[in-house]
């Protein structure tokens, strides 16, 4: 064979792979951002959240929404759509950084502009001692799908992620794969963890031992430490600053974290709440505190690990929700409300 | 831009080459072209840097042309003296200043000085050219060519080091040889080993390697079998890693019709130091023979003075790797082994192959320990676990990962070297042409997600 034939032979395979293989991705569009993809029966298929949402947010069938990270995963939007009559999704993101969730609330909130309700979760995230706020975690976090323009995503869809979740959305529509997530956003990932074993879930609570006696410290919002600095603040309050008119009704949720948990870190907690309340108070936004002692929190039974409640626990969360929603100022043992 | 990108691979690469053969038939021209796309790679990077880069370029070749008129050997030693002054200044200054306080203990405030992509080779590459101008063996050369030479994009970053007189007498020849088909085949085919070589070898083993050094590095303990496992895939990292670097600037010169040097020839096959030095960064060990080894006497003289010249070799050598004492002691450890090593020879006694290759490749394993570790705190911790000073345990070290590394020392040390590939008179058939096409397209979209690391010799 010729130099000049196994030129052109080479650039021949080369260009024929990578232009075939580019229109795939296009065409197919595995994360629903090319503006002249094929009209498929999409679901979000990436196993990357920060992937996989954006389009959720830009979604006009939702008028509600629930953004966090995966303490918040469990809210299943369909039960709050039946209690108060809306269209959730779910777009708690897994170990989403204070920075990520709020990129997300601003998309869902640029594309939505009369909301019916929006809750946001306040948990560790949140409530980070940080002079800088630490924007992103080991998984990459997709900005350019965060931007107005879905023209400049096109640039950055010739990858390998990009063919395997183009691979994955075609075995979807073909009914070889079920979707990662459901398409609003839900998907109960304790299913993943087999059943339900006490003894391995208190090792997860209890590290060290457990502690005698039930230790679920008070958290009451009290600003001892003016010095501290919680770097993630100044964005939620940009943000709700923004964006809160468009919503009827915003409310910001402490998670119940486990006490356990809560009596590591009780003073942090205790400041960050209650500047967390300050910038709901000047925002016209309610908060729920499930942050408190309360049969959650003081129930090893209602946890899979510190951070984590169960699915029966957030067929209960999602009840107070709905109902402090519905009627404002409803009381329980189980939050507070402010 | 680095070469392993999209934008290098999908759009500056094309262009270039488009651009240059388009302007071929005009020397200046394309000589022009070359230089023009070299300053863009490097503003690609940062474009603070290139006014650096085009000053060093413009004084270097003002030196010479002065020294043309003047005949004055201070001259060449100004100019050099210039060099180093501006490599220390942007490399050392924070390591001498912190040394230097160290010693009346008193801490150093870190300047603020950002090391130019690159300094260390280009720089290297200056100093060589008028040393051999002041020796009477480099010619005056034209600015545009000199500019040419210096800038020329494949070698710019991480080298090879090449030398004046084996680039400038290329850029005369026109690229429209008989033999310019088959010097862009062997080219592609080379470029395309690297780059698989770097996103599919390096890249891999970089977790494992970065796994045991960091952990080491915050205050965790290391079990034997992971400080092994570490050391071991760091030393297959560095290789794949700057061999794939040297192997893409070789096939990238090659589709611009140039002919550059080899830098490495299978490395941990040596049987001893000596041997190893001659496989591993092979122009920048031609560069310190021939520009510190011989002038300071070379192999005259007594043992203990050979001893002393190439210990001073070896410690510059080690200084040009990093601003740090534990390059400087990888150096002296690299310098006493080839003293060993010499004195040795003369006892005429020789190893079986297999156990000359063991010590080898163990010492120069052993020498990646205190080359990779921040302090000699790491370097201590990871060495005394590969000694087993805990126990031999393999706590840490999974499967998956003995695998990977298995199967990269496999190839490192067996498997033939890209250039063996590439230069294979059986290369230029169909299956090969579409083997080698799958290659870049599969590196084309492996590259794609921005999650490619850099190249470890840029550091330097």
């Amino acid at each position: 064979m010729g130099s000049r034939a196994f030129i052109r032979t080479f650039l021949g395979a080369f260009v024929v792979l990578t232009l075939g293989t580019y229109l795939l991705i296009l065409l197919v569009d595995p994360y629903c951002n090319v503006p002249f993809s094929l009209p498929l029966d999409r679901a979000p298929i990436s196993t990357n959240q920060r992937f996989a949402y954006p389009t959720l947010a830009r979604d006009r069938a939702f008028d509600s929404v629930i953004i966090g990270s995966s303490t918040l995963r469990l809210l299943n939007p369909d039960n709050l759509n039946t209690a108060l009559a809306a269209s959730f999704a779910n777009l708690a993101m897994n170990s989403a950084t204070a920075y990520e969730q709020m990129r997300l609330y601003d998309l869902f909130m640029r594309h939505h502009q009369e909301t019916k309700f929006t809750v946001i979760g306040i948990d560790d995230s949140w409530c980070k001692r940080e002079s800088v706020i630490e924007k992103y975690t080991f998984r990459e976090f997709p900005e350019w799908m965060y931007d107005d323009n879905r023209w400049n995503d096109l640039f950055y869809l010739f990858n390998d992620k990009a063919l395997e979740n183009t691979v994955r959305l075609l075995e979807y529509i073909g009914g070889a794969r079920r979707a990662k997530y459901e398409k609003n956003g839900y998907r109960d990932f304790t299913v993943d963890f087999g059943g339900y074993d006490r003894d391995v879930v208190a090792k997860r609570l209890y590290p060290k031992g457990r502690p005698s006696g039930t230790e679920v410290p008070v958290i009451r919002p009290r600003s001892d430490h003016p010095e501290w600095e919680f770097a993630a603040h100044a964005l939620l309050e940009k943000s709700l600053r923004e964006h809160n008119g468009k919503s009827a009704q915003t409310v910001l949720v402490f998670t119940p974290m486990h006490g356990a948990y809560l009596v590591k870190s009780s003073k942090t907690y205790t400041e960050c709440k209650a500047r967390i309340l300050h910038i709901a108070s000047t925002s016209g936004v309610r908060v729920l505190d499930f942050m408190v002692d309360s049969t959650i929190t003081a129930n090893d039974d209602n946890y899979w690990d510190p951070l984590h409640f169960t699915s029966d626990t957030a067929r209960v969360i999602e009840g107070d929700i709905a109902r402090e929603l519905l009627s404002p100022g409803s009381t329980s043992e189980r939050y507070l409300a402010y | 831009m680095l070469f392993s990108s999209q934008p290098f691979l999908l759009l500056f690469l094309p262009l270039s080459l488009i651009t240059y053969y388009a302007f071929s038939q005009s020397y200046l021209a394309r000589v022009s072209v070359l230089t023009i796309a070299s300053l863009g790679f490097y503003a690609w990077w940062d474009p603070r840097f290139v006014p650096l880069l085009v000053a060093m370029i413009a004084l270097n070749w003002g030196i010479v042309r002065f020294h043309e008129r003047a005949n004055k050997r201070w001259v060449i030693l100004l100019g050099v003296g210039a060099n180093l002054a501006v490599l220390g200044l942007f490399k050392y200054a924070n390591f001498f200043a912190e040394s230097a306080l160290d010693l009346v203990g008193v801490a150093h405030q870190q300047w603020s000085i950002i090391l130019p992509l690159g300094i260390s080779f280009f720089t290297f590459q200056q100093i060589s050219y008028l040393i051999d101008r002041s020796r009477g063996e480099a010619p005056v050369y034209g600015f545009v060519e000199y500019c040419a030479y210096v800038s020329f994009f494949p070698q710019l970053i991480a080298g090879p080091i090449v030398r004046h007189n084996e680039m400038i007498p290329q850029f005369a020849i026109s690229p429209w040889r008989a033999d310019l088909g088959e010097q862009v085949s062997r080219g592609l085919v080379l470029l395309t080993l690297g780059l698989l070589k770097k996103v599919f070898f390096a890249d891999e083993l970089a977790p494992i390697a970065d796994d045991g050094f960091d952990a080491v590095a915050v205050g965790q303990s290391i079990s034997f079998g992971s400080a092994w496992l570490s050391s071991v895939a760091y030393s297959l990292q560095l290789y794949f890693d700057f061999s794939a670097y040297s192997d893409m600037a070789i096939g990238l010169g090659a589709l611009f019709g140039f002919r550059l040097p080899v830098n490495f020839d299978a490395p941990y096959r040596a049987l001893n130091i000596r041997e190893f030095w001659r496989r591993w960064h092979i122009t920048l060990s031609n560069f310190l023979r021939d520009y510190v080894y011989i002038p300071l006497g070379g192999n005259r003289g007594t043992l203990n003075r050979i001893s002393l010249i190439v210990m001073l070799t070896m410690l510059l050598c080690g200084l040009w790797h990093g601003a740090g004492w534990t390059f400087i002691a990888w150096g002296a450890l690299h310098g006493a082994a080839i003293c060993i090593n010499r004195a040795w020879l003369k006892t005429r006694i020789s190893l079986p192959k297999s156990l000359a290759w063991t010590l080898t490749i163990a010492f120069v394993i052993v020498g990646w320990v205190l080359f990779r570790a921040e302090n000699f705190g790491v370097a201590a911790e990871i060495l005394s676990a590969m000694i087993g000073i805990d126990g031999a345990t393999l706590a840490g070290a999974s499967l998956d990962d003995v695998t990977i590394v298995i199967l990269g020392a496999m190839f490192a040390v067996l498997g033939p070297t890209n250039k063996v590939i590439s230069e294979s008179p059986a290369l230029l058939k169909r299956g090969y042409a579409v083997a080698a096409g799958c290659g870049l397209f599969l590196v084309a979209l492996r590259v794609g997600q921005g999650r490619g690391l850099e190249f470890i010799y840029f550091q330097f």
